[in-house]
């Protein structure tokens, strides 16, 4: 599914992916795009259907005379919270291997895989919204829960998600009380092998409270993956390293 | 002594002088604008630049009224008319009282910054977004496409209301439960709600509250924050939501309504019916 297509003119396509149904078809030179999220639906595949595409309901992009269409993977276009379902505490100079998994979004690009070719970027899951920092500073941000203590040592992945190992070190002298960590998703790139997705790893070194975490991406594939090959680029190649605090400790003062 | 020629040449030369001086003066203005915004505009807010525009514009014209005062040779004029205005000018002080006092709160507004160009505002009864901050007033552009004007002075004396200023908001939704309803169940209701809106926000978390004991019912406030663009979005689907929800759940919303004891509570209310003849 993540390549390049060559699509004939004048035929509904369509891509399940989990919940997320695409239906796209090319004629002359426009591409009439249409997503929604179908509860039902539990597919993935991209192929001819018999659908009907209802111009009304479409959206419509002018291209070119190319037909080929690019399927590629992205992931959220926002930064991610990661929470825990249950508070773990990390121990001074030990460290966690995290395995986060990440609803992932569909980009089509017609013609080459260009930014001014987008004409579709969809998520395949809904995630709820969230505001990290006080309410009249911040940003906003996706919310996502994890179990504690998720290792990658298995190697699961799971279909319609990407895999984004994430290793925490408390290099401090205090017990970190893991509550949420930002996970910046725009500075990932995606690999694959044998259809599953991964990022690069991602290694946050506490060192304290009031300090400035480390936050580091690797600019490889994971080691565990010898296989694996690189298929989209990061979002936002050029904010390497994340200079804002990866950790929130302080509680919403609004809970009245 | 000049002769009428001579006359007549001098009020065209001095036309001409004048002429030349509103078109170069007009023309530097307007380059000037154009430069600035061109070099310095780019990370400035909506209502910096237009104050930095009004201040470029409102210099340039000053200059140009006091080179065509040295060009009409009127200084000795106006040097002899102030001398002799004292009482005129007292009168003409206390009669633009409210002017100046206009434009000195708008300095205040200014450096104080309440609000800006596009905030949405509350200033008494009147609601609108800030549309423009000038010398003597603000103007406000209401939802439904009216100006309002406000004196800058009664914006200084005025409690202002910004309702956009910071990204996030808090509505806050005052909801009647039966008293026959369960409270703990209400409020799984409720957070169930909240958590199953992708616009309300996980965090700052959703404030459930048992409000009061009302006369017909129990009251809770659902207060849910959302990004401050999402309002009408926000609003709507929470209610749907809730009233939806609820009707599933089965936890009724009274209507208000009146309980009449005759006296004692176990005693049935006392109904007598008469035949007409």
């Amino acid at each position: 599914m993540w390549k390049k297509h060559t699509i004939e003119s004048n035929i509904v396509y369509k891509l399940s992916l989990g919940k997320l149904r695409v239906l796209a078809k090319k004629q002359a030179k426009e591409w009439l795009i249409k997503s929604d999220l179908d509860d039902d639906s539990d597919e993935y595949e991209f192929q001819k259907s018999e659908e009907q595409l209802v111009f009304a309901d479409c959206k419509v992009f002018s291209a070119d005379k190319s037909s080929s269409l690019f399927i590629l993977p992205a992931l959220p276009d926002k930064p991610v919270v990661v929470k825990p379902e249950k508070e773990f505490k990390l121990l001074p100079k030990t460290s966690v291997q995290l395995l986060i998994s990440l609803p992932v979004w569909v980009q089509f690009y017609h013609s080459t895989v260009k930014k001014e070719h987008l004409i579709l970027d969809t998520a395949s899951k809904v995630l709820s919204k969230t505001w990290l920092g006080e309410p009249d500073s911040g940003m906003i941000a996706y919310s996502l829960k994890i179990k504690a203590g998720e290792v990658l040592s298995s190697g699961h992945a799971i279909e319609n998600h990407i895999m984004c190992p994430v290793k925490i070190s408390n290099d401090s002298n205090t017990v970190l009380d893991f509550q949420r960590f930002l996970l910046h998703t725009d500075q990932l790139t995606i690999y694959s092998v044998e259809n599953k997705l991964y990022t690069n790893n991602v290694h946050v070194k506490f060192k304290g409270e009031g300090i400035v975490s480390d936050l580091n991406f690797s600019s490889h594939k994971p080691d565990a993956l010898e296989n694996a090959k690189k298929i989209a680029e990061p979002r936002n190649p050029e904010k390497r390293g994340a200079l804002k605090r990866s950790f929130f400790f302080i509680k919403s003062l609004t809970q009245y | 002594m000049f002769s009428n020629f001579e006359i007549n040449q001098l009020l065209l030369d001095k036309i001409k002088d004048i002429a030349i001086t509103i078109f170069v003066s007009y023309s530097i203005i307007q380059i000037t604008v154009l430069l600035i915004r061109k070099v310095f505009f780019k990370h400035l807010s909506k209502q910096s630049k237009m104050l930095i525009t009004k201040a470029i514009i409102y210099t340039g014209v000053i200059v140009a009224i006091f080179i065509i005062i040295d060009i009409l040779e009127l200084k000795g004029v106006f040097k002899t008319m102030l001398g002799a205005a004292g009482v005129l000018g007292i009168v003409l002080g206390i009669a633009s009282q409210t002017s100046i006092g206009n434009v000195i709160s708008g300095l205040f507004l200014i450096s104080e910054k309440p609000f800006e160009l596009g905030d949405l505002i509350r200033v008494g009864d009147k609601l609108g977004t800030v549309y423009s901050i000038d010398l003597l007033s603000i103007k406000l552009r209401t939802l439904d496409n009216l100006l309002i004007r406000i004196p800058n002075q009664t914006i200084i004396s005025t409690e202002v209301t910004n309702i956009t200023k910071f990204p996030i908001r808090r509505m806050d939704i005052v909801i009647g439960v039966a008293y026959k309803e369960n409270l703990k169940h209400v409020t799984e209701v409720l957070k169930n709600i909240a958590a199953n809106n992708p616009d309300v926000l996980d965090e700052p978390e959703p404030l459930i509250l048992t409000k009061d004991f009302n006369a017909s019912s129990i009251d809770f406030t659902f207060g849910i924050w959302f990004e401050k663009d999402n309002y009408r979005q926000v609003r709507n689907s929470i209610f749907q939501a809730i009233t939806e929800t609820f009707a599933e759940e089965g936890i009724e919303i009274p209507f208000p309504h009146l309980s009449v004891y005759t006296g004692e509570v176990t005693k049935p209310f006392p109904v007598k019916t008469s035949k007409e003849d």
